[in-house]
């Protein structure tokens, strides 16, 4: 259980909150890399098999080379321990974009036009495109 | 690119092997089993190193090609690039990266790209080949489908997609589809049913359905409280109304010690007026009996018997009836003396109790009189007691103030029933609330969990639009390349029986015959759909690097019957004479045919 409070200054229209922990509980994040998974089920039985202190709730970020599409809903309604709370994939396909965009193939030209479409905004969304693209081809 | 010389110190089962590959064709020829499989992953794993993953495999390939008895687990790959620079590299597969020398024995390793988790990246540098363009493009390996027909199909689907992708193994449209079904399967559309999204979106127009519900509860709630604290008010009020009425009643109540006392004095008085009725009686009763001393009946018996005297001396002169009428008489004149001396002595006596009667009047009347004056005071000062209490509770009248006292309990009895069900009504509509609370919360999480999905959908949607724009440009800028190097290897291989090969927008390979007749691929002879597919492979290889490359084919003609596989090896030695080629065989089937042909080639047995 995690609670903010705080003051509203209505003069100079600024809020000020102070993190006040109302449980023994602690939420706590851990990294965990995927480069030597291949599948969902083999992610899900080690997610299942991480040291979980019971005394703490966790988010799990996923992180190194991903082998495998990633759906954090999915994750969360499929590992059994209730101290996971919250799935975050930050792990990357094993892909050399820049070496790729130079191919003179289907692919090369898809993730050359893709990569010409990026912009601090849709970064992300630009990547996931060239991924979902990447692993189809 | 040609490779010289491979030196095998220990990779897998195969150890202390040196090769050497010459121009033109080199048979590699051995057994099942004998290492051949081995030997071209020696090849690859010199030139891009071998990954300590799994990469989807039971155990990491560093672990598999580990050396079976060798306790050197290195080699050496000699190669020449088209700019007749030669490179020999040696690796050590304990050891991330290799060493690689120049023509003159330099050690060049640090010239080149270093890659966190793939190492030295010497070979893309030079050729710009990944590992798995070079699997996939420079190595042709063992045809999948036996059946010729099939094998001719698969051939022209080959073709079809290096003319689309320039991928033997990626079709357009199969991306395609596959990208449009994961859409479907995936996350859903408006045509979809029971898909996430749908789901999801079912899920939030019952969830909105039961909020609108339960938001009219929110105003209720408020209406309820206000009714709660303004019947708690009353109640404050009535109470304070009721504790009052008590408080005038329990001051009534000490007044009644007058009111008592009032009664009682006023029966004190009843008493003493009725006493003296009484008396007033008890005087007028003796009168009434004096006047009655004397009866008529006395007067009458006198008469009568001095008459019977009179009669008796006079008329019947009888001595017993002159007797019996004195008799009569003096009996008569006794009792009249008898009740006139009684009667004497009740006067007497009545007398008497007449002036008691009179004494005891005259104190009764004398306490009448005091016992008046002292009600008409006790009256005054209750009346005076009565109007200072009405004064200090501000009450006009006292008369009902049990009525009142009753009718106000009742009245607050109704209130509190009414207040506890309203504060029931009340309980009800906060479980309510608490649903609307859960329920806005899980519309959130859909709300997230929708945004989450139309965000992919609107990923795969770009990458199926960036998929068509380059499909697009890859028909304008590559395509055109390829299918005019089919072009010229068609009219080659069939003496200019066909002339020009294109593909239409269905992606079918059609054929132009020296004619101008248009025909499918699908009626070329299978060994001609063989000669187009090798060409076309080595035309896509060009595409992808400007170095001119090997062709290795491993086991790639296994399925070949003998007609087939004479006719591709003469136009292999024919056409591709300033390559090398690499046959890795488990037959001598093509050696008997290269000799027979009096090609010249290379063999290595394993």
């Amino acid at each position: 259980m995690e609670c903010w409070f705080g003051d509203i200054d209505e003069k100079i229209k600024k809020v000020s909150l102070e993190f006040v922990p109302l449980d023994d509980k602690e939420f706590v994040e851990e990294n965990f890399d995927i480069s030597n998974i291949y599948s969902e089920e083999e992610l899900i039985l080690n997610i299942n098999k991480i040291d979980i202190d019971e005394n703490k709730y966790y988010k799990i970020v996923l992180i190194g080379n991903k082998h495998i599409e990633i759906d954090e809903k999915r994750l969360i309604r499929n590992i059994q321990n209730n101290k996971i709370l919250k799935i975050k994939d930050k792990s990357k396909y094993e892909f050399d974009l820049e070496k790729i965009s130079k191919e003179n193939s289907l692919r090369g030209i898809f993730v050359k036009e893709l990569l010409g479409q990026i912009n601090e905004e849709n970064k992300q969304d630009i990547l996931e495109s060239i991924y979902i693209g990447l692993e189809k081809l | 690119m040609k490779i010289n010389n491979l030196k095998v110190n220990g990779f897998g089962r195969i150890e202390n092997k040196d090769i050497n590959l010459i121009d033109g064709i080199n048979i590699i020829y051995g057994e099942n089993e004998s290492g051949k499989s081995t030997l071209l992953k020696f090849i690859t794993s010199m030139l891009y190193g071998l990954t300590k993953n799994k990469n989807g495999g039971s155990i990491p390939e560093l672990e598999k090609f580990k050396p079976w008895k060798a306790e050197d687990f290195s080699g050496k790959i000699s190669y020449s690039l088209d700019n007749n620079e030669s490179y020999e590299v040696f690796r050590d597969f304990n050891k991330k990266n290799p060493r690689v020398f120049n023509k003159i024995l330099e050690d060049i390793s640090d010239k080149f790209n270093i890659d966190k988790t793939k190492g030295n990246q010497f070979f893309y540098d030079q050729v710009g080949l990944e590992e798995e363009i070079f699997e996939s493009s420079v190595v042709t390996k063992q045809a999948e489908v036996k059946l010729d027909e099939k094998e001719q199909s698969g051939l022209i689907q080959k073709i079809s997609n290096i003319l689309g992708t320039g991928e033997d193994n990626i079709s357009y449209s199969s991306v395609v589809n596959k990208l449009r079904k994961k859409i479907n399967d995936e996350i859903g559309t408006s045509n979809t049913r029971e898909r996430p999204i749908n789901i999801v979106e079912n899920k939030m127009a019952k969830l909105n359905l039961e909020k609108d519900e339960l938001k009219e509860y929110q105003s209720k709630k408020f209406k309820i409280n206000e009714n709660i604290i303004c019947l708690e008010d009353e109640l404050k009020e009535d109470q304070k109304e009721l504790d009052k009425l008590r408080t005038v009643n329990i001051n009534v109540d000490k007044l009644k010690e007058y009111k008592n006392k009032i009664d009682v004095n006023k029966n004190m008085l009843n008493d003493i007026q009725m006493d003296l009725e009484q008396i007033e009686n008890n005087e007028k009763e003796p009168k009434r009996k004096k006047s009655k001393s004397i009866s008529k009946l006395n007067i009458v018996i006198i008469i009568l018997t001095l008459i019977l005297i009179i009669l008796s001396f006079t008329v019947i002169k009888n001595l017993v009836f002159k007797i019996i009428s004195l008799t009569v008489f003096a009996i008569n004149i006794i009792c009249v003396l008898f009740k006139v001396y009684k009667n004497k002595t009740k006067e007497n006596e009545l007398n008497i109790k007449q002036n008691e009667l009179y004494e005891r009047r005259k104190i009764l009347e004398k306490s009448k009189e005091k016992q008046t004056i002292e009600i008409e005071k006790l009256e005054k000062e209750y009346a005076e007691k009565l109007e200072n209490v009405k004064k200090e509770y501000n009450i006009s009248n006292l008369d009902n103030i049990f009525e009142n006292i009753d009718e106000k309990q009742k009245e607050i009895n109704s209130k509190n029933i009414e207040l506890h069900k309203i504060k029931v009504d009340y309980d009800n509509i906060i479980l309510r609330l608490e649903k609307l609370v859960n329920i806005e919360e899980e519309l959130n999480n859909l709300e997230e969990e929708k945004k989450d999905l139309e965000a992919k959908r609107e990923n795969i949607r770009r990458t199926l639009d960036y998929l068509e724009i380059a499909y697009n440009k890859m028909k304008e800028q590559i395509t055109p390349k390829f299918t005019e190097e089919l072009s010229e290897s068609i009219e080659k291989i069939s003496n200019g029986k066909y002339k020009k090969v294109n593909v239409n927008t269905e992606g079918r390979i059609i054929v132009e015959t020296k004619t101008g007749e248009y025909i499918d691929a699908e009626n070329l002879s299978v060994g001609t759909i063989d000669q187009l597919y090798l060409s076309l492979r080595i035309a896509a290889i060009k595409e992808i690097t400007k170095e001119n490359m090997p062709i290795i084919l491993d086991e790639a003609f296994a399925y070949y019957d003998e007609t087939r596989l004479e006719n591709i090896l003469k136009y292999l030695a024919e056409e591709y004479n300033k390559k090398q080629i690499i046959i890795f065989t488990c037959t001598r089937r093509e050696k008997e045919i290269l000799e027979k042909q009096n090609i010249k080639y290379n063999l290595i047995e394993l």
